[in-house]
């Protein structure tokens, strides 16, 4: 039991920062806001740079161009990303969701052919499940890809797909078996996404994002682009193994928020006094730090926990919850002491912390991403307590 | 970043649970709570003599690598098991006091208290109940040959087994000019009074009136007592921390034996999406609890100050064991609600522990001024 860092460990974490410190100056970051991306799309550019480094590719196995960091190393450089707000969202889902299962799953010939160029951050993949009757009952889906001689043919509606407009590839899971048994009846396809027959369609969120509605009608996808064997799509997706599932970066995210409205409620006098005199205010804050601490604890609990080999169920997912439930009450405190000032977005001249709260209140309205709050709960009670199903 | 435990430590967890699921079943937990001391004191001496009451010095202050991990490991047992009795106030608190403050006069009362020969406690508040320096109040005049104690001291624990009581009295004019005596249970002026507390430990109102206490009385210098005390409080506090972590860890594990096997409207009360519910809240409290502890302990064994840490840890806690153990209460219901079910005792006992050396709104406002407030 010694939370320290190893010497090296600690060398590392000396370097993660001296990047960052270099690469994620204000100018960048007027540049990455610039960008417009909602749901930290992330940032091209800054995720070739660490592609360049072989930072980006951390977790994989150096026959893939990793270097087979251990699950500590990545959690150092992802802590690090988090306090630095250093973008992720361009390559996360290339890496982690596409790749890993990749490495597991794939012929040695779409090895060759997806890995390096996400490797070398130069395509990017979008993640395909969710369809208007499959959300939380995902095994639900409707989307179909018939086999019909050397290629599969897909049909079907997907909904709330995220970046399926700024990349090359889809990551589909359909049904390939329509009459088979529920969670063996999917499997697993990489679409190019200018594929004849596919419509992308732009739906703006409350938070001042954009997901999209990917149609398919008759959609010839080659049978070489199925990954793994027909009928373990649902498993195949499911995949997140090799990677750090800490969720760290979203911790330190919010601690440097944090300090953001420390150093607001020191400068803002509010009634004759700093904001930060006001006792309601420091026992606020202290609380939020406090929560953030313990999450903090939670996620190097993951990460730990992999370093030993051991694949965390629940345990990601209780950080996780209590990350949601944390920023929506962090973020209407913070819209509070900003006031009437809290209302406006960033980009307005008269916007404060730029307008970072107000896009976190709204976000934070609902975080359902990878599973809603309820259904993790479920999952939580059933899993980790061995509760009863009926 | 290791957050395991080495297999002897296991095995010191796995021990400590065997004997204390049988010294403190429910039927020996009623038979303190009937018994005027409040304890068991053949318990506590079979405890003393495995070796659970040694002094845990942090790495920092020369303790062995694991020896104040290996405590707090114990801490968490007491705790899942609501162990009764004076072991915190003896062997952690009183006992890290004379270590520090003490000379080679003390080494004898430091063996005694490891061994569960003699039991010592610390009187602390008065009547402000402020957890602050200027709150104490209580007088010690210097005369010929020694001091003279007066005043009265609340919410003393076990003052009635104790022997000797650590004082803190106000030996100056400046706040923190307060001072630590060792003073004889049978010495002349004291009188104890009983307190019924919430949590079920003994607790007593100690009057000193005019008690005479010799020069060795004085632990360490005049005026150094607060200090001495500030420097105990933070592997003090950790160990509260884990003895809450262990309390909130059992009532979970009560609530969901029981949803698993009581059985309503046809089915496991637990197959109830409410109950899983509550039960995943409670789950992803005790872990942050757990895990925040870890940290704490790890952070006092190398002797990183790490104030704001350790007041985030009991402030965090704290809450967690309350919310853990009110919400086992509503899972059993009428059941947990008699002194016939053992579910009370960790509702009780969380508070009680929270309530010494410094509440969650103490340790809020600590976190605050930390945070360049």
């Amino acid at each position: 039991m010694d939370i320290r860092f190893t010497p090296e460990q600690e060398r590392w974490r000396q370097e993660v920062i001296a990047f960052l410190r270099q690469e994620i100056t204000p100018a960048f970051i007027d540049e990455m806001e610039a960008e417009d991306t909602a749901t930290s799309y992330g940032h091209v550019g800054f995720s070739k740079k660490l592609a360049e480094r072989g930072w980006l590719t951390l977790s994989w196995p150096r026959e893939y161009g990793g270097q087979e960091r251990s699950f500590i190393d990545q959690a150092i450089l992802n802590e690090q990303m988090g306090f630095f707000r250093a973008p992720t969202g361009g390559h996360h889902i290339g890496v982690e969701w596409v790749g890993i299962p990749l490495m597991r799953w794939g012929t040695p010939e779409q090895k060759a052919r997806f890995l390096p160029p996400i490797a070398r951050m130069e395509e990017r993949y979008a993640q395909v499940f969710t369809e208007p009757e499959a959300g939380s009952d995902l095994a639900n889906a409707k989307t179909t890809a018939i086999r019909d001689g050397d290629h599969y043919v897909m049909n079907g509606v997907k909904v709330f797909i995220s970046s399926a407009h700024l990349g090359q590839w889809l990551w589909v899971l359909a049904v390939t078996d329509p009459k088979g048994p529920r969670h063996k009846n999917m499997s697993m396809f990489i679409v190019d996404v200018n594929t004849p027959g596919i419509r992308v369609k732009g739906v703006q969120t409350m938070n001042h994002g954009r997901v999209n509605d990917v149609y398919f009608d008759n959609v010839r996808v080659p049978v070489e682009n199925r990954i793994g064997p027909e009928g373990e799509g649902w498993q195949i997706g499911m995949t997140t193994l090799n990677t750090e599932r800490s969720g760290i970066a979203h911790v330190t995210v919010n601690m440097t928020r944090l300090r953001d409205l420390i150093g607001y409620a020191r400068e803002t006098r509010r009634r004759g006094r700093p904001l930060s005199e006001d006792p309601l205010v420091r026992r606020r804050l202290a609380e939020f730090a406090t929560e953030l601490e313990a999450q903090r604890m939670l996620s190097w609990r993951v990460a730990w926990l992999q370093s030993q080999g051991q694949v965390p169920s629940t345990e990601a997912s209780v950080q996780s919850l209590r990350r949601r439930a944390f920023e929506h009450e962090f973020a209407n405190f913070a819209v509070g002491l900003l006031g009437l000032y809290g209302q406006l977005a960033r980009g307005s001249r008269w916007a404060r912390l730029r307008g970072e709260f107000e896009k976190l209140y709204l976000t934070s309205a609902s975080q359902h991403a990878g599973g809603t709050t309820e259904i993790q709960k479920n999952i939580i009670a059933l899993r980790g307590l061995g509760l009863p199903r009926r | 970043m290791d957050l395991g435990f080495k297999r002897y430590q296991e095995t010191l967890r796995r021990t400590a649970r065997g004997y204390l699921e049988k010294a403190c079943s429910l039927e020996n937990l009623r038979a303190a709570d009937a018994s005027e001391a409040g304890f068991s004191l053949e318990h506590y001496r079979e405890m003393a003599a495995l070796g659970w009451f040694a002094l845990a010095r942090p790495v920092a202050d020369g303790g062995g690598e694991d020896d104040f991990i290996n405590q707090m490991v114990l801490y968490e047992e007491f705790g899942r098991a609501a162990l009764p009795g004076p072991h915190f106030v003896s062997t952690v608190l009183s006992a890290q006091l004379v270590a520090r403050q003490g000379g080679d006069a003390q080494q004898a009362l430091l063996r005694d208290l490891a061994s569960g020969e003699r039991i010592a406690t610390l009187a602390l508040y008065e009547e402000t109940a402020d957890y602050t320096p200027e709150a104490v109040q209580l007088r010690a005049e210097r005369q010929p040959g020694g001091y003279r104690l007066s005043g009265r001291k609340l919410f003393v624990p076990y003052a009635q087994v104790a022997d000797p009581l650590l004082v803190l009295a106000r030996s100056g004019a400046a706040p923190e000019a307060l001072s630590l005596f060792v003073v004889p249970a049978r010495a002349q002026g004291l009188a104890l009074y009983p307190l019924q507390t919430l949590s079920g430990e003994r607790q007593y109102e100690v009057e000193l009136n005019g008690v005479e206490v010799g020069e060795e009385a004085l632990l360490g210098t005049e005026g150094s007592g607060w200090a001495a005390f500030q420097a105990v409080l933070p592997l003090a506090t950790v160990l509260q921390a884990a003895e809450l972590v262990g309390l909130a860890d059992m009532a979970l594990e009560i609530a969901v034996e029981y949803a698993k096997i009581r059985v309503a409207f046809g089915r496991p009360i637990g197959s109830f999406q409410a109950i899983q519910h509550m039960a995943a809240d409670m789950l992803s409290d005790r872990d942050g609890a757990r895990y925040l502890t870890y940290q704490a302990a790890c952070l006092v064994n190398q002797g990183e100050g790490a104030r704001a840490e350790i007041a985030m840890t009991k402030a965090f806690v704290a809450t967690a064991a309350r919310r853990i153990t009110k919400q086992a209460h509503e899972i059993l219901a009428g059941v947990g609600y008699t002194l016939d079910h053992r579910l009370h005792y960790y509702y009780q006992r969380a508070k009680g522990i929270e309530l010494a050396l410094g509440d969650v709104d103490e340790q809020l406002e600590l976190v605050a001024d930390r945070l360049a407030l």
